[in-house]
């Protein structure tokens, strides 16, 4: 997507969240919201695009867990900035269900994903990280949502979401279940063809088309 | 060998180290496999590394062929990632030696970095609850506004209702003395203007109702009733409409059931709403079955009706505030959808709960069930 956030905004943001420098990098997303940078702009172009390099340092041993654990902190506290001044009430009927499946602990990109449904007028309820599949279970039929979102950060947590996978596609068929998520970068799309209710979504851009098509 | 059976003291400190001391060591050969790993390293593992090779217990799919002459090189950062055997991640700071065909790896957590972390994220904390103390403000300041809300609803209502039913009084006095002298254009005229201020007094009335209940002053006068005369007169007041339409009733009562302990008032109001919506969701010719019985204690008041149903998601809302379902009735009435919840809150004034089963296509049951005995009882002396 073209953006609004320049490299230089984001080199500094980068750099001050690899240093656990809060105050630089909140006022850096202060910056940009006073400029009326959208909030996608804002979580794709810097959020994501920052962790996800937070990840690709961590996994090549360059920086310590301690600070990738510092920076998602930090970067989910930003998150609820913007959300302040981007999220309004529901103005439709549509509900979403988010979540995390279980021994997932990285849950920024689900929120993410639930504050995009929200700002189209979505009813979102986000179940943040390690959500375990009973409770899922339980709140779907509960809830009977339109759509299931699910979000898979971690590779090796595959198998929990396919678990979780399958048991929705066998008691509720009917309900459409989109899945994505940093782990897919390391593979496991094509196992998701066996489910005929899950489409994998490969990017919020993707995620947008995804809600224009019940908006119209 | 302990290292007490050992006389040489650097011997003896080695050995200390080995067994005891927080420090990771691991020998490894050049491809990589564990050839001695110390008792802190299996520690975290959790599992006993020797024979082992190095990417089963460093981060997933970050082993490469060549990482062991990096981290001998210093080139990058000396870090390693591990897995230790709960899964969760931990980092230690390694210093890598080769020595011939191995390799000697040293590694320790950082406590500075540690500490600065765990300042950072009381920190972090910090400012959440400080959020979380602005939030509660908001909250407290929201509550005293609604609380607002509903004593001008109230005050609002109560002067409403007034010139209402003076109009109402006015319209019946003219439809009554001018009938034979009025065309019948002008009469239908009347009739319209005493139609409408009905549905006003209706909604004024709820109104009324609503902000009694949700300033917490909604009172029960409890006595002892018979449920057939509570149904007997609610069906009376709306049997006119339902013979409009040609709708019938059914109605079942247990015979084991004598007296029920409610406010029959407010019983009669829920009772009287309920049927009135199943009136209006029925089709011409319609049966509305309406049954009361008691079930382990319980006493269960049901509506059914032989309308379209309801679907799932507004289920969900109907028994809510203000909840936006509002609708045009049959004759063209207009419903502020407070009904239901103001049954609702009676109801549980009572302790006991709505009950709603619809689906598409099947009709609808609205009902309610009571507390038959200990917990009514003690309406009797209780306030609610």
């Amino acid at each position: 997507m073209d953006t609004q956030v320049r490299e230089k905004v984001f080199q500094e943001f980068f750099s001050a969240l690899l240093q656990g420098d809060r105050k630089t990098c909140t006022a850096i997303v202060h910056d940009l919201l006073n400029q009326n940078i959208l909030m996608k702009d804002i979580f794709v172009n810097l959020f994501e695009k920052s962790l996800y390099r937070v990840g690709d340092l961590w996994q090549q041993h360059q920086i310590s867990v301690a600070v990738e654990h510092l920076a998602c902190a930090i970067t989910e506290r930003l998150m609820t900035m913007v959300e302040m001044n981007m999220i309004t009430l529901p103005y439709h009927d549509h509900v979403v269900l988010v979540a995390c499946v279980a021994d997932e602990y990285h849950q920024l990109g689900g929120r993410m994903v639930a504050d995009i449904f929200e700002t189209h007028g979505w009813r979102s309820y986000f179940l943040g990280a390690n959500t375990p599949h009973a409770d899922l279970l339980s709140l779907l039929s509960n809830k009977n949502p339109d759509l299931v979102a699910l979000s898979l950060s971690v590779y090796c947590n595959l198998p929990s979401l396919l678990l979780v996978l399958g048991t929705i596609a066998e008691k509720h068929p009917y309900i459409p279940v989109l899945v994505g998520g940093q782990a897919f970068f390391w593979g496991g799309v094509d196992v998701l063809d066996r489910f005929s209710n899950v489409r994998y979504i490969s990017s919020l851009d993707e995620l947008e088309q995804v809600i224009g098509s019940y908006e119209t | 060998m302990k290292p007490d059976e050992v006389p040489n003291l650097q011997a003896r400190s080695l050995l200390y180290i080995l067994s005891y001391a927080q420090v990771f060591l691991l020998v490894l050969d050049k491809t990589g496999t564990i050839m001695f790993a110390n008792r802190y390293a299996s520690h975290l593992a959790g599992v006993e590394l020797e024979r082992r090779h190095l990417k089963e217990i460093i981060l997933l799919d970050s082993w490469q062929d060549t990482i062991l002459d990096t981290w001998t090189s210093r080139e990058t950062p000396p870090l390693m990632n591990i897995r230790m055997k709960n899964d969760l991640p931990r980092t230690l700071y390694i210093t890598v030696y080769r020595e011939d065909s191995l390799y000697l790896l040293f590694g320790h957590m950082d406590s500075e970095e540690l500490q600065y972390v765990s300042k950072e994220i009381i920190e972090l904390n910090k400012e959440l609850n400080s959020k979380s103390r602005e939030l509660n403000i908001r909250n407290a300041e929201l509550s005293r506004l609604n609380a607002l809300k509903n004593q001008f609803l109230g005050m609002a209502a109560h002067d409403l209702r007034n010139p209402v039913g003076i109009i109402l009084n006015y319209a019946d006095f003219l439809i009554e003395d001018l009938a034979g002298e009025l065309s019948s254009e002008h009469l239908n005229f009347l009739n319209n203007i005493r139609s409408a201020a009905e549905d006003m007094k209706q909604v004024i009335n709820d109104f009324l109702d609503v902000s009694i209940i949700e300033s917490g002053h909604l009172t029960l006068t409890i006595t002892e009733t018979d449920p057939r005369d509570l149904i007997e007169d609610s069906i009376g007041k709306v049997i006119h409409t339902a013979e409009r339409y040609g709708i019938t009733f059914h109605t079942t009562i247990d015979p084991t059931l004598s007296n029920i302990i409610v406010d029959q008032h407010k019983i009669k109001q829920v009772l009287i709403n309920l049927i009135k919506n199943a009136i209006e969701y029925s089709p011409k010719g319609g049966v509305i079955r309406i049954s009361v019985t008691l079930i382990h204690d319980e006493i269960q008041v049901m509506v059914k009706d032989e309308g379209a149903g309801i679907s799932t998601e507004r289920q969900e809302v109907l028994f809510q505030d203000f909840s936006g379902t509002k609708s045009t009735k049959k004759d063209g009435e207009r419903s502020v959808g407070l009904g239901l919840v103001i049954s609702r809150k009676i109801v549980e004034a009572h302790r006991g709960r709505m009950y709603l089963e619809s689906e598409p296509g099947t009709g609808s049951t609205f009902g309610f069930i009571l507390p038959a005995s200990a917990i009514a009882t003690s309406l009797l002396t209780k306030d609610p």
